[in-house]
């Protein structure tokens, strides 16, 4: 097991195969790291912080779970927002097929996600989302749910300006046009992509 | 106006847009340019449609629910695959939401760290079916076994022996509760460690399997939990003295619903820092027996986060 500073200087590829190894404090270190973006992602998309807690537990445990059969053709991160989208859209599913017992939380309301609507949108929009494009979801998720301007995310992903301009306005285009689209009936069209 | 308004611009101003965050003047300009029709009302359509992620309390984990988090890992990853190895048992369902108590409290604690209350989320079919327990002196680990050469030949080996002995596990006994029907002057007690030289995971690991949390584990039952943490967790601060007040901070942002029941402390040196160590043995939700323990590493003064954690079955190595 190596000591966490080494660990820091490690990349989020050699931290997931260390984790995918069985070494735990490497997908410690792996989910330190990445925690707050994920949780930054969820919480947006849930709209309430202990189903956003939820559903960044259940992005990293399939993270862990699949990390053998990941072959870094993408980035990590753009493999985890992949990963934290479907487990918002996995986990809002559940939410509106398995609504909360009203007994269960009296006293914790949770305004956020409090309508069967609202679910509804939230619904919508994960599935949209999980299935943009890998790097238009980049873009949007963290431009237009993280507040992140373009500028940094052209930092943060390594492309050019246009670029990054051009991911946003098209992963939108594409984004509205799965929006109109009807929800699939079946569980099977909603796999994870 | 609208003429310099390209799509280029109008895609970059939409977020701001749609939020009411533009100028009155910079809004009329987009609003005009929307109306001519184009890609940007398709934009402009998906913009709205993400608005229903705004409003929420977005800030930053905190270091409850961070801990949280590391903590169900650790138990959804490491413990389902440790009882599938040993059972064939279905993964835990750990859901945050049902563990939150609705009347949780809060407490402010050294570093102005958040406690809360968490429910138990107990297994009421696995509670209906406790087997017996082996305890201190009906043939479980030998509580005061620093005189017992068989027990230091077991394993866990020159730590667990070193541990065991510089401190003397029958000096931290005959702490007699009065709320469990457990507690006796057979049973363990939570060690301090004043020194722990230069700490390593491994040695950690070891001291997690050895022979203190095993008594631990023989001697209290997860029901246990709720009644001896703050005893415990009390006499370990005692015990570390002006290290106390850590000890208690980096404590409070672990979760409270006494799955936890505090066993040893340590400080020293880890990976070049100032560490302190404080392990807890556990258990599943619901289940009979204590068979697990939690090593959280510190930096001194810094609980926020966790140098490391080790999260292992008690019994296992």
């Amino acid at each position: 097991m190596e000591a966490p500073s080494r660990r820091e200087a490690l990349t989020d590829e050699d931290l997931l195969k260390q984790a995918a190894a069985g070494d735990q404090s490497a997908f410690s270190a792996l989910v330190r790291r990445h925690e707050d973006r994920v949780f930054g992602i969820a919480v947006r998309i849930m709209g309430d912080r202990a189903d956003a807690l939820d559903a960044t537990q259940d992005t990293f445990v399939s993270v862990f779970r699949q990390a053998g059969s990941f072959r870094a053709e993408a980035a990590f991160t753009t493999w985890l927002y992949r990963v934290a989208v479907n487990a918002c859209r996995d986990l809002l599913r559940k939410r509106r097929r398995l609504p909360e017992p009203t007994d269960e939380l009296p006293e914790r309301p949770r305004p956020g996600i409090g309508t069967e609507e609202v679910v509804g949108l939230r619904l919508d929009l994960a599935r949209a989302l999980a299935q943009l494009p890998d790097e238009y979801r980049d873009a949007v998720l963290m431009h237009d749910l993280g507040a992140i301007p373009y500028e940094e995310i052209a930092q943060i992903t390594g492309v050019a300006l246009g670029t990054v301009k051009s991911r946003i306005s098209r992963g939108r285009r594409r984004l509205a046009e799965l929006l109109e689209q009807p929800a699939p009936t079946s569980a099977s069209k909603d796999q994870d992509g | 106006m609208d003429e310099a308004m390209t799509h280029d611009r109008c895609s970059e101003l939409l977020r701001g847009y749609a939020r009411g965050e533009l100028p009155d003047d910079v809004s009329d300009e987009v609003r005009a340019h929307l109306a001519t029709g184009g890609d940007c009302r398709a934009e402009e359509r998906a913009v709205a449609a993400l608005a229903v992620t705004d409003g929420v309390d977005a800030r930053p984990l905190d270091d409850v629910e961070r801990a949280r988090l590391q903590r169900g890992l650790a138990q959804e990853l490491f413990t389902a695959r440790a009882n599938a190895d040993v059972a064939g048992a279905a993964a835990p369902e750990r859901r945050w939401a049902r563990w939150i108590a609705p009347a949780a409290t809060a407490a402010a604690v050294l570093a102005g760290v958040l406690v809360m209350t968490l429910g138990g989320g107990a297994d009421d079919a696995a509670e209906t079916a406790l087997q017996p327990f082996s305890r201190a002196g009906e043939g479980g680990a030998d509580a005061g076994g620093a005189d017992d050469s068989a027990a230091q030949s077991q394993a866990g080996g020159q730590v667990e022996d070193k541990r065991g002995r510089r401190r003397g596990l029958t000096a931290a006994t005959g702490q007699a509760s009065t709320e469990s029907d457990f507690a006796g002057p057979e049973q363990p007690a939570p060690v301090f460690d004043p020194d722990g030289g230069t700490i390593t995971t491994s040695e950690l690991s070891e001291i997690g399997r050895g022979r203190l949390f095993r008594s631990f584990a023989d001697s209290y039952r997860p029901e246990d939990g709720p009644g001896l943490y703050d005893r415990f967790l009390e006499q370990l601060t005692t015990d570390a003295v002006a290290l106390g007040p850590q000890i208690e901070a980096c404590a409070a942002t672990l979760p409270q619903d006494g799955s936890l029941i505090p066993t040893y402390a340590t400080v020293g040196e880890y990976d070049g820092r100032r560490a302190l160590v404080v392990g807890f043995v556990t258990g599943d939700p619901g289940s009979r027996t204590l068979d697990r323990y939690l090593m959280w590493v510190w930096e001194i003064d810094v609980c926020e986060q966790p140098i490391d954690t080790l999260f292992e079955r008690i019994d296992s190595g």
